[in-house]
């Protein structure tokens, strides 16, 4: 039996992990991985029907379903990021009976994992907009893969925060379901931060997820400067809030072991 | 080897501070097989499984080299909605076995059967305990941890059991918590007892029993 690296353990650990979320979420039945597609494609077209009907055009391009698809996909990102990895710990807790496997672990593959089934899912469902519309549209893929990185980097802070949260506080997790609900709403999905009054554009900034949707607009809109985008800002408050999220896992490791 | 830092574990009950180790440090050296002797609630599974990695202590540190296994026996680490053969090939990948091998062994051991391509939620506890046993034995640990030799399945089941497990003591050591003395003279060469936050360490498992036994004849020291 070989002494091997660290390095080499923590890789295999995660690839088992990987694996076995891989046959636990969607290895029994096709339809979990139809549902993943249908309900962000079912979203994208009802905002469309809807809004078809009330507005005349959209805020940018005349496309409602473009529109709707590059604001609501990249949310959807951080959404699907997000819940994936507030679970990591709930869901297994059973593995810290294998002292190779820690918490941080479980968060990496799910993260991982997750992020690979989005941008599938976000270049499908994005593919079929852009199909069904014969939109013509020069793609800037650097904004594109930019918007992508802020949703799931921020997904992966808030869901590293919450996996410890939600382990403890069952009350929090239901707030938190509140809370995350019209965020929907506030995340420029429905609007172009640039064209709202003063005040309620500095108040909506803060919103990271706001940065993520125009950096997705800016990648499919040429003449769409989001002159207010701030990549900086989410990256910054993603970091901090997944480093007290990883020393909240260590910290509480004890606790959780015990149950 | 595993080494104890200054290791402390306490609990409170009843608003009373007890303690299960206070301040130990100690080496355990390889090549020697280990009983761990000590009264009801002294800790010794609560030892054990600290060895394993599946409980940390207060403060201090446990530095492990080398293989160690969860407490045999043991079954809570398998999923409930993944077969038992998927569960086994999930334990291969995390200890680098090579997976075809681990299910042939544990398919073989196990007498599962089909069964062993049902989830594990419809599994008897006796089933899981099975599969639980024969995946240890399909890993080559360098340290077993056993939380009393439970029986598993029927009698010819517990002697293949028990075989598979001595064919292993010739290249691994077993740490070993168990009530009954003849079972620890069987299997160790030396006694750990745990009392009151102290562990005291004898190098002839006999010298650990006869302490263990003055320990229990006199009154627990916490009252």
């Amino acid at each position: 039996m070989g002494r091997e690296s660290a390095l080499a353990i923590q890789l295999r650990v995660l690839f088992a992990l990987v694996m076995r979320e891989m046959t636990t979420r969607y290895g029994r039945s096709v339809g979990g991985y139809v549902w993943a597609l249908l309900e962000p494609a079912g979203t994208v077209a009802l905002l469309t029907v809807i809004f078809a009907q009330i507005a005349r055009q959209p805020p940018l391009g005349d496309s409602f379903a473009m529109f709707f698809a590059t604001g609501y996909l990249a949310f959807h990102v951080y959404m699907d990021v997000s819940r994936a990895v507030s679970a990591s710990v709930k869901v297994n807790r059973a593995l810290l009976t294998f002292p190779r496997v820690t918490m941080v672990d479980t968060v990496i593959a799910r993260f991982v994992l997750q992020l690979l089934t989005s941008v599938v899912l976000f270049a499908l469902v994005i593919g079929a907009v852009l199909a069904v519309t014969g939109a013509q549209t020069r793609i800037d893929v650097l904004y594109v893969l930019l918007s992508l990185m802020l949703a799931a980097l921020f997904g992966l802070g808030v869901g590293a925060i919450n996996c410890v949260l939600f382990a403890f506080s069952a009350t929090w997790e239901r707030v938190f379901g509140v809370i995350n609900r019209p965020m929907f709403l506030i995340s420029g999905a429905l609007f172009v931060i640039e064209d709202l009054p003063r005040p309620l554009q500095e108040m909506l900034w803060w919103n990271p997820l706001v940065h993520v949707t125009s950096a997705m607009r800016r990648g499919f809109y040429p003449y769409y400067e989001a002159s207010v985008m701030s990549p900086a800002y989410v990256v910054l408050v993603s970091l901090s809030l997944l480093v007290l999220g990883v020393l909240l896992l260590r910290a509480l490791r004890g606790k959780m072991l015990e149950g | 080897m595993i080494r104890f830092e200054r290791v402390s574990k306490s609990y409170v009950a009843d608003g009373r501070r007890k303690w299960l180790l206070r301040d130990v440090s100690m080496a355990w050296p390889r090549g020697r097989s280990v009983g761990l002797l000590g009264r009801n609630g002294a800790g010794k599974s609560t030892l054990l499984r600290m060895i394993g990695g599946a409980i940390e202590p207060d403060s201090g540190a446990i530095r492990r080299k080398g293989r160690i296994s969860w407490p045999l026996g043991f079954t809570g680490g398998f999923h409930g909605s993944l077969t038992g053969a998927q569960n086994a090939r999930f334990v291969a990948r995390i200890y680098g076995v090579d997976t075809d091998d681990m299910l042939e062994r544990v398919d073989d051991f196990s007498e599962l059967g089909p069964f062993l391509h049902m989830p594990v939620s419809t599994y008897s506890s006796g089933m899981r305990a099975r599969l639980a046993f024969a995946v240890s034995m399909a890993i080559d640990f360098d340290v077993y941890l056993v939380d009393e030799i439970t029986a598993v399945g029927d009698a010819a089941f517990k002697r293949k059991c028990l075989e598979a497990f001595r064919a292993k003591l010739g290249r691994a050591d077993v740490i070993m918590v168990s009530h009954a003395p003849a079972t620890i003279l069987e299997y160790c060469h030396v006694g750990v007892v745990i009392e009151d936050g102290r562990l005291s360490w004898h190098t002839d498992v006999r010298a650990a029993l006869a302490e263990h036994d003055v320990n229990m004849r006199g009154p627990p020291p916490t009252l």
